[in-house]
């Protein structure tokens, strides 16, 4: 593990803050800081790559589906009804779906929303020595990911 | 060829030891008047990978430890040494001098606040009758598709009023800390809040503390991410447009 660049601070008397991560840093630096406009000169090829739709909201319905589902599963214990949850739910899933096909609509939000939710989901597994085909790979199907899990697995 | 410019530093500044920028490259620092750019050569038609980003970050946030800088947004890259003074030229000497200064022993500290949905249902739920009656009434009738709507209706809108109320709570208890503070636009998703401190170097250590003791007195529904020390990101933003700093 190199320590070339690692913040000095970081053996200080901190009361915990932390060195910031992919996420914060996709947020920050491609957000904030001085712009001088004529001299931003990256290739577009890679800031296209990391400025994707990357978020594909599904209007409100399957939010409110998806909002329902939860509560409902929070205390399933108490008064769950029997059997039924694993079809209704594949009805009611198609039905929103159909109803909602025409308000998909695509939110140009910075990728770092997405690797936080990578981070989330995988924290640890998102390790630095991950193969770069594969991250671009992965990077090209987020607006997918973001989606139901049926759509999910189309991409 | 071509040269990365990360941010720009005083003259008067030494770099404590040898950073490295993209790709490993040596950072130097190109003395202009009063300021120096913070550079390091590139292939400037190469592709940006995680790695480039990252070492932007790295490379700002060892100097914002003993150095005020002035972060460049990621994607500042001239051809050669000679157009590193153009940059300077065009945002204008004096100004960035005046900026720079107004950071004079500052730092950046960001705070971020995080939803657990589950806890945040949870709460809701138990505040509010009639989302219980509600749920009850859809798990009592479980066909019925409108009543499973009209349940994730008042979730998502009570969620989105429990969000509000804890950011702002958030942010009267973060104010206290700072010496100014920005809020970033949070975009749906379980981020509550997302907070930039600006805040004196040397007072890091109080700021710590009263970071822990929100911490310490946070409901089970919300986690914060403190991270820092960073350069003043979220404060320069927007300035050479001259545009507000709050967005």
């Amino acid at each position: 593990m190199t320590t070339a660049i690692q913040p000095a601070g970081a053996g200080g008397p901190s009361g915990g803050s932390s060195s910031s991560g992919l996420a914060d840093v996709i947020d920050t630096i491609l957000d904030k800081g001085l712009v001088i406009d004529i001299y931003v000169r990256v290739s577009l090829v890679g800031i296209e790559l990391l400025t994707i739709d990357a978020r594909i909201v599904i209007a409100s319905v399957d939010t409110y589906l998806r909002f329902a589902e939860a509560v409902n599963r929070l205390d399933l214990t108490e008064n769950g009804p029997e059997g039924l949850p694993e079809l209704m739910e594949d009805i009611t899933r198609n039905g929103a779906k159909r109803k909602t096909e025409g308000a998909l609509e695509g939110v140009k939000e910075k990728v770092g929303e997405v690797f936080s939710r990578d981070d989330e989901d995988e924290d640890e597994d998102d390790s630095e020595d991950e193969d770069r085909s594969s991250r671009s790979r992965r990077r090209q199907s987020e607006p997918a990911r973001k989606s139901t899990s049926s759509r999910r697995r189309d991409s | 060829m071509g040269l990365h410019v990360y941010g720009v530093v005083s003259a008067a500044t030494t770099l404590q030891r040898v950073l490295h920028g993209r790709g490993e490259a040596p950072v130097s620092l190109v003395v202009y008047g009063d300021l120096a750019a913070v550079v390091s050569e590139v292939d400037s038609a190469a592709r940006i990978r995680r790695d480039d980003l990252l070492a932007h970050a790295r490379v700002l946030e060892a100097i914002v430890d003993d150095s005020t800088v002035l972060p460049m947004r990621f994607g500042v890259i001239v051809e050669d040494y000679d157009e590193v003074a153009d940059i300077i030229h065009s945002a204008g000497e004096g100004r960035l001098t005046t900026l720079l200064g107004s950071f004079d022993g500052l730092v950046q500290l960001t705070v971020k606040a995080y939803h657990d949905q589950d806890q945040a249902l949870r709460h809701l739920l138990r505040e509010r009758p009639e989302l219980r009656e509600l749920r009850d009434q859809t798990a009592a009738a479980p066909s019925s598709y409108h009543s499973k709507i009209k349940l994730g209706e008042a979730i998502a809108a009570n969620l989105d009023a429990l969000a509000s109320a804890d950011a702002s709570l958030l942010y009267a208890q973060l104010s206290g800390l700072a010496e100014r503070i920005v809020l970033d636009e949070v975009s749906g998703g379980h981020k509550v809040l997302d907070a930039a401190l600006l805040v004196q170097r040397d007072a890091r250590a109080q700021t710590d503390e009263g970071i822990a003791q929100i911490r310490h007195t946070l409901p089970d529904r919300l986690s914060l991410r403190y991270i820092g020390p960073l350069p003043p990101y979220s404060f320069v933003d927007g300035q050479l447009a001259g545009e507000p700093a709050w967005g």
